[in-house]
């Protein structure tokens, strides 16, 4: 994944060259978020978050029942380019930073928000992005197999 | 001589200044949050960890209209200066027009 922001850049001028990495950022990051249902740009990893807001927000989508294989994340600190270009990009000065469907949801905060009102998991519900519920009568079958 | 006087402001005061004459209000509570995260790895290299982590509730009639994310990025880009000079942080955890509050 992070070979994707490893650019080649040719010397030029300062302008030119802040020009052809944003758009090869840019274009990279559009990709990026196109390529998942949901796109996650946080502090570290799910199991090794580096900052308490991105702790948060992989708490909440925890606690939304996310399923592992519609989310994606990608750890900024990992890359400087990576790190300054999605605040370019959604034109939002923070991480972590939500993309559902390749549309900018929000920030810590705003998921906060979302999760306490139901917004959250309305939108994941509708995109198909919960994890099955086990049904209740699986334990049953499962007695009476035994 | 005012611009002098502004940089000698700290972070706290500078933002709230900042937010009040644009937003054209004085409900604005800013909480300093930074000594919660001065040990966290991102904050290594930091020069000054004691003005990076700031936490917000502000009441606004120029929110009228506008969604959330809006909301918010309205107020970042008011202190863009703020995140190029070294704020790390700021939480937005109410950001709402004086009719939503009544």
């Amino acid at each position: 994944m992070n070979s994707m922001f490893r650019f080649w850049i040719p010397k030029t001028s300062i302008s030119m060259q802040l020009r052809m990495l944003s758009t090869q950022t840019r274009q990279a990051l559009e990709q990026a978020v196109k390529e998942d249902p949901i796109v996650l740009f946080m502090k570290g990893t799910p199991t090794r978050p580096m900052c308490g807001f991105s702790l948060k927000a992989i708490q909440i989508l925890s606690l939304e029942n996310v399923a592992s294989d519609k989310l994606v994340t990608y750890n900024v600190l990992s890359n400087d380019e990576l790190r300054e270009g999605i605040k370019e990009f959604s034109d939002w000065p923070t991480i972590p930073q939500l993309y559902i469907n390749g549309e900018f949801v929000g920030g810590s905060d705003i998921l906060a928000s979302m999760h306490k009102s139901g917004e959250l998991h309305k939108i994941l519900k509708e995109i198909n992005a919960l994890a099955p519920e086990q049904p209740k009568d699986s334990e049953e079958e499962t007695t009476k197999k035994d | 001589m005012i611009r002098r006087f502004f940089h000698t402001m700290g972070r706290q005061d500078r933002i709230y200044k900042t937010l009040s004459e644009a937003l054209k209000t004085d409900k604005i509570t800013l909480y300093n949050d930074s000594y919660k995260h001065s040990h966290h790895i991102a904050m290594k290299g930091v020069p000054d960890t004691n003005e990076t982590h700031f936490r917000l509730e502000i009441v606004s009639p120029e929110f009228s209209g506008m969604s959330r994310v809006a909301r918010h990025r309205l107020v970042y880009g008011l202190l863009k200066d703020e995140f190029d000079g070294g704020l790390h942080a700021l939480q937005i955890t109410s950001s709402k027009t004086p009719d939503e509050v009544s």
